[in-house]
């Protein structure tokens, strides 16, 4: 449905914003206090079109704390660089968003 | 009423200038001695990306801003899958 769509985009761009200026407090943070440790985690995703993919990692680089290093389409699974090692969910909280949206 | 909107301004121009000083930080702070470092700049980065954006929103430029918004990702997701793929030669 048309209009559930445009509501999922509403929703996904809002969730963006927030969890973005969120990072952006962490990160400064963890700049001053100085509890960084760069790791690379691999996380899986269920979204299957390549444009929705792109649209995740795209979102994942922009939040700053979170990396995209590489995307492999066919088996769904996403290289992330994180700052601290955090859990997947909290890494990729706009992914249902998205879902919604393009899927 | 512009009181109001000039003071918002100010403040908004303040907490930008504020993290893009941070950023300038610890880009200089971390060594190479940390592992992975190149990551943590990159993270360091995007917080000064971030205040850009919301410095050229409060001067007035919304388009740049979304320029901005949708092409810093691909510079920094170059820059660390050039630097993944170099590593694992070596």
């Amino acid at each position: 449905m048309f209009i559930t769509r445009i509501f999922y985009g509403i929703a996904y761009f809002m969730v963006l914003i927030f969890e973005i200026i969120k990072a952006t407090v962490d990160v400064a943070i963890r700049t001053v206090n100085g509890k960084v440790e760069p790791v690379i985690v691999e996380i899986p995703t269920i979204l299957k079109r390549p444009i929705s993919q792109t649209i995740l990692a795209n979102s994942i680089t922009l939040t700053p704390g979170t990396l995209s290093v590489d995307l492999d389409s066919e088996n769904k699974v996403l290289k992330v660089a994180t700052i601290v090692a955090r859990k997947n969910e909290d890494v990729i909280p706009f992914e249902p968003y998205i879902k919604g949206m393009l899927e | 009423m512009d009181d109001i909107l000039t003071i918002i301004r100010s403040i908004l121009l303040v907490v930008s200038a504020v993290f893009i000083l941070l950023a300038a930080f610890g880009i200089l702070r971390f060594k190479d001695d940390l592992e992975r470092v190149l990551y943590a700049r990159i993270h360091i980065l995007g917080v000064a990306d971030m205040a850009c954006i919301l410095a050229l929103l409060v001067l007035g430029e919304p388009l740049l801003a979304g320029a901005y918004f949708i092409l810093a990702p691909f510079a920094s997701h170059a820059m660390a899958n050039g630097f993944y793929y170099g590593e694992d030669k070596q």
